[in-house]
């Protein structure tokens, strides 16, 4: 953009039309028809006179591939817990803000961008401490990874009291709040 | 070459008030509250498995579990529009037991990041500028 300035400015492009200039004389009249710009892609035909429009173009299309480029891909890092309880626990992808509930036969999936190498899955359900798995997605070779959960050991060995909701700890919102997993 | 001048002119503007814009925007919205505190059931038993985040309209934090003592600590990035209320939310397995707005929440100790404000340690401070909060137990349950 700041090329097509500093050439406008210049007056190597400008902002007439090129059948204008060739009515002036300035310009050679080659009889290609003077497009500044014509592409055709299969039944679509774009022509431009004005070649700083042209320029536009171009511009806006390298835009429009940076953006592609940019955006990144993305791959679905997938599990599957080994637990009678599986699908009681929640699966926290750590660094990608991701959340997964596993489904009864304990699988669960989420999408992460591709140039994440390492992924850490904390595995967790109420009253148990939460267990770290390091994944590295371009290491592994089978979907969906099998993650068993130790045996707990230490102070939440021993079960917490169960927890009773009390509906007054949780206020009412005006407006819908984004939900905890990524839709 | 008036013309020429007057489209060089404006689109300069543009440019530049256009980046002006992006850049004070991004300047605002990075401030960084970083929460810490232990969650117990009614009894004072810690709970770990607690998933916690903290949540607004305009988006929510990466959730973390309090660990085998029932501490967490977690980072929320402040939004630029002061006006947007902040929630605490905590999951039990996938259901959710407790939401407040992060300005109610008793405050253990806390250090501003704007350690010359006016406010000292008070939430409208820490909420505007940022910081490191420890917050009191929080007692889930009946």
């Amino acid at each position: 953009m700041i090329g097509s300035l500093v050439l406008l400015y210049q007056g190597r492009i400008t902002l007439q039309a090129i059948h204008e200039k060739v009515q002036e004389g300035k310009e050679p009249a080659d009889g290609t028809g003077g497009d500044a710009l014509a592409v055709e892609i299969g039944q679509i035909k774009i022509k431009s006179q004005y070649p700083t429009i042209a320029l536009f173009l171009v511009a806006v299309g390298c835009f429009w591939l940076a953006l592609q480029y940019g955006k990144g891909q993305r791959r679905m890092v997938s599990g599957i817990l080994t637990d009678p309880d599986a699908k009681d626990y929640t699966v926290a992808y750590t660094g990608v803000m991701g959340v997964a509930y596993p489904d009864n036969t304990g699988q669960f999936e989420q999408e992460v961008p591709e140039d994440v190498h390492l992924v850490v899955l904390e595995i967790a359900k109420g009253g148990k401490e939460p267990q770290k798995f390091p994944l590295y997605p371009s290491k592994e070779k089978e979907w969906p990874v099998k993650f068993e959960l130790k045996a707990p050991t230490g102070p939440s060995a021993t079960p917490a009291a169960k927890l009773e909701v009390n509906p007054a700890q949780v206020a009412e919102v005006g407006k819908a709040l984004p939900p905890l997993k990524a839709q | 070459m008036n013309n020429h001048w007057r489209v060089v002119v404006r689109v300069g503007l543009a440019l530049v008030l256009g980046f002006g814009a992006i850049r004070s925007t991004d300047a605002a919205g990075m401030q960084v509250l970083t929460l810490s505190g232990t969650v117990t059931n009614s009894s004072g038993q810690s709970l770990p498995g607690c998933l916690l985040s903290v949540v607004s309209e305009l988006g929510r934090s990466a959730p973390v579990f309090t660990d085998g003592k029932g501490s967490f600590s977690l980072e929320a990035s402040l939004p630029p529009d002061a006006s947007s209320k902040l929630f605490l939310e905590i999951y039990w397995n996938r259901t959710l037991v407790f939401r407040q707005p992060l300005a109610s929440l008793a405050i253990a100790s806390a250090t501003p990041n704007n350690r010359g404000s006016p406010q000292g340690a008070t939430w409208q401070g820490l909420l505007s500028d940022g910081g490191t909060v420890v917050l009191q137990p929080i007692k889930l349950g009946k």
